[in-house]
């Protein structure tokens, strides 16, 4: 006979013993029961946590410390309040400012940087002031920048994109200061580079230029360079190709470039591509017809689309880029991966914006990095370079308008502009700084090639909200290979048509 | 008759708090789904089903729905078999159990955006831990696999981090079902001469049916809701490779502002979930019964 297991067999000891079982199974556990509470332990238990929690607070109130404080609440997001009690930067400029406490909202990185080291001169010229500066990633921040400026309290003033992306649904809605007088007051609109008109939307100025950036440029490593004889910079684009062919050959990889930091990268590499093939008039058709110009009729008459051959050109150097130039998964890749890349010696170089030395000072250290930017002798028109200015906004809900005004004015002040040149990566956008006051000669070399170029606004703050998302995701498809550049043409063009609403 | 009216008024908080908060709410989204409106501020313009008529044709959303079931198959099998392996292990109470249980716990105690930013480092193709590994054990064609940029195997890679990350959960109820199985029956199992996967099989796993129906739904539930692994990992990217309804949803609504076309996605998406959402509703019925 078999001793086989069988379902019955189980089934049938289960039956022969069932009432015993099942008394087993629907008998409680005392040990999982519930204990019960009485009315007079919850009382004492919850008075005892609610006495604990004031008596806490207020011991940890009194407790506060009176100097500087530092308080980070995520990874993402943090929020840093600076109380000044030792030394200050120098104060160039600026009247007092009243007394009032201001929120500073902006991107992490370099851009914090900046704020806080402004806010801590600022505070030391004003002792009435308080300036707190909070931070974003630059995804959270650009998602959030509607809800926030829209939300009570909105934050004071901040960094704020430029172009026509962001600024007109929040100046629309009356909720960015509107400043016009201001600039007249402050005597920016002479002080300032004459670029900030550009920035001016229905006539009007709601955004401050600070300072101005360019994309992209590639920081290369002379120490490998020169053990491959090779020559920097290259003077055409097969040049550069070489280059990568004769370093990835050797071992190195080749453009480290950390796309998944900021996916809108991509956009800037894209207007770089299209500035040099389209003429200046056809740019700015482009710009303004898929930009402010999407939603109204003046699409309609549009004289260049997604898909007309010089912009497929444009799509094909993409692919051929993402396929030639960088590293292998360069698009899943953050930036300090690429910098960590590059910094180690694996990557020969690493692409970025011209903000670049601000991200690898502090950590490049065993080699004296250089620059040079991709060249444009595979455009119609030559000699353009992605560029935006990086402003600062007030929110027109601010019960501080002066202290606001005058924190503005500090930042754009030549110490504060020398200062941000030389640390956090920006050309300045006050006029007349001597170069010797960039600091940093790698600053001065990449303000020095920027003012080389024709700038062009970047395609991710002049298009529309609308598509704009939607053209990220479709170049980093085609920079990875996975869609041809004819048909990511063809799509960004139909996906257009359709959010436009003239489909 | 005044019974019955203090019984309406201790259930009018729940009735406001349902009503301001999943009605109002519900209603106000489906309002929105016939708007062209940024969301915030500015004009509220009726385009009728003109959004539902884009959501027809956007081939975005067909490959996010195709991601969705993809993450949802992959993902609840992943979890509850690894949860019910690791649960079986577990139970056979071998030594310093306790803190194995614990450990593989834990993880699900982190929150999603931390053990996102950790696989990011983990599958970097140059620098990575994983890369690392997989060339030392000689997997060369593996290493330098580009794990979040290769658009084949982006949602797989995040899939893979989930599955390590939430199998914790349903181990700790197939744990709690399996101390519910008197040791009698394995033991008469063991009489008749059932060998340990007979056990597992016939004793084991349809005495926890119940439990494992209430996992299996809720895992369901769980991957359709998914965006924070995505967002943190991939963004839905490259291109649309990893794309599911809720990312392609906040796209939509926050970086392209159109809430009209956000919210109609919104509503599609509750469509695909409400089957789900029925079952369980069913199971938990039934448990309670």
């Amino acid at each position: 006979m078999s001793n086989r297991f069988q379902e019955s067999d189980i089934y049938g000891c289960l039956g022969h013993s069932r009432g015993r079982w099942r008394y087993v199974l629907s008998e409680p556990k005392k040990e999982n029961e519930p204990q019960k509470v009485s009315r007079r332990s919850y009382l004492q238990t919850t008075g005892g946590v609610i006495a604990g929690l004031v008596i806490g607070g207020a011991l940890g109130y009194l407790a506060k410390p009176a100097g500087t404080v530092t308080t980070v609440t995520a990874t993402e997001t943090a929020m840093e309040t600076v109380t000044v009690t030792g030394s200050a930067p120098p104060v160039t400029t600026t009247a007092a400012a009243q007394a009032g406490a201001i929120d500073y909202w902006c991107i992490s990185g370099p851009q914090y940087d900046l704020a806080v080291h402004a806010s801590k001169g600022f505070m030391s010229a004003n002792p009435n002031v308080t300036v707190t500066v909070d931070q974003s990633s630059e995804t959270e921040f650009t998602t959030g920048l509607n809800t926030r400026y829209s939300s009570a309290p909105p934050p004071d003033m901040g960094f704020f994109y430029a172009g026509p992306t962001y600024v007109p649904g929040l100046a629309d809605a009356g909720l960015l200061m509107e400043l016009d007088g201001v600039y007249t007051k402050y005597g920016w609109d002479k002080a300032l580079s004459p670029g900030y008109k550009d920035y001016a939307y229905k006539g009007h100025l709601y955004v401050i230029t600070h300072d101005y950036v360019g994309y992209p440029y590639i920081y290369y490593n002379p120490k490998i360079f020169q053990q491959l004889g090779l020559t920097a910079p290259p003077a055409k684009l097969d040049d550069l190709y070489s280059i990568v062919d004769k370093v990835k050959s050797s071992g190195y990889l080749g453009i480290s470039w950390g796309l998944a930091t900021a996916p809108p990268w991509a956009a800037n590499q894209f207007t770089f591509a299209v500035s040099n093939l389209l003429t200046g008039e056809e740019f700015s058709d482009f710009s303004n017809n898929y930009g402010l110009g999407l939603t109204t009729s003046s699409f309609a008459g549009r004289k260049v689309k997604f898909n007309d051959p010089s912009m497929v050109k444009a799509w094909q150097l993409m692919g051929d880029w993402g396929k030639r130039l960088y590293v292998d998964g360069f698009t899943g890749a953050g930036d300090s991966d690429a910098i960590s890349l590059f910094a180690q010696g694996k990557a020969a170089m690493y692409q970025t914006g011209s903000w670049g030395p601000a991200l690898l000072d502090p950590v490049v250290k065993d080699f004296d990095y250089d620059m040079f930017n991709i060249p444009t002798d595979f455009g119609t028109n030559p000699g353009h370079i992605g560029s935006v200015a990086n402003c600062l906004a007030i929110s027109a809900k601010t019960h501080s308008p002066d202290v606001c005004t005058g924190f503005a004015d500090f930042m754009l002040s030549e110490g504060e502009q020398a200062w941000m040149s030389s640390v956090a990566g920006g050309f300045p956008s006050r006029m007349g700084i001597p170069t010797s006051e960039i600091t940093n000669p790698k600053m001065g070399k990449g303000y020095q090639l920027f003012g080389s170029f024709t700038p062009s606004l970047v395609f991710g703050v002049s298009l529309s909200p609308k598509i704009v998302s939607e053209l990220v995701a479709t170049l980093q498809s085609v920079l990875n290979q996975s869609t041809a550049p004819k048909d990511a043409a063809d799509h960004m063009e139909d996906y257009s048509v359709k959010a436009s609403g003239s489909s | 008759m005044k019974r019955s009216r203090l019984a309406y008024l201790f259930v009018l908080p729940s009735i406001f708090f349902i009503s301001a908060f999943i009605l109002y709410p519900l209603a106000f989204t489906v309002y929105l789904s016939f708007l062209d409106w940024n969301g915030l501020f500015g004009p509220r313009t009726f385009v009728g089903l003109r959004n539902f008529e884009r959501l027809a044709t956007d081939s975005n959303v067909l490959t996010a729905l195709i991601n969705n079931v993809t993450y949802m198959v992959l993902g609840t099998i992943g979890t509850v078999v690894l949860g019910l392996i690791i649960a079986t292990l577990l139970d056979s109470k071998i030594r310093g159990w306790a803190l194995f249980r614990n450990t593989f716990y834990f993880s699900v105690l982190l929150p999603s955006v931390v053990t996102g930013i950790l696989f990011i480092s983990l599958y970097n193709p140059q620098l990575g831990l994983i890369d690392s590994l997989l060339g030392l054990l000689g997997f060369k064609s593996l290493s330098h696999l580009a794990w979040l940029a290769d658009p084949k195997i982006a949602l797989f890679a995040v899939i893979l981090k989930d599955v390590w990350q939430y199998s914790g959960f349903p181990m700790l109820l197939f744990i709690a079902a399996f101390a519910n199985i008197p040791d009698e029956i394995y033991e008469a199992a063991r009489v008749e001469g059932a060998s340990g996967l007979q056990i597992f099989f016939r004793i084991r796993l349809p005495l926890i049916r119940q439990v494992l129906a209430t996992v299996v739904t809720l895992q369901i539930l769980f991957s359709f809701k998914v965006f924070d692994s995505l967002w943190v990992m991939t963004h839905g990217g490259p291109g649309h490779a990893s794309e599911v309804l809720s990312t392609y949803l906040f796209k939509v609504a926050f970086s392209q502002q159109d809430f009209g076309y956000g919210s109609a996605i919104g509503i599609f998406m509750a469509i695909v979930i409400f089957p789900a959402s029925l079952l369980y509703i069913r199971l938990w019925r039934l448990e309670g019964e």
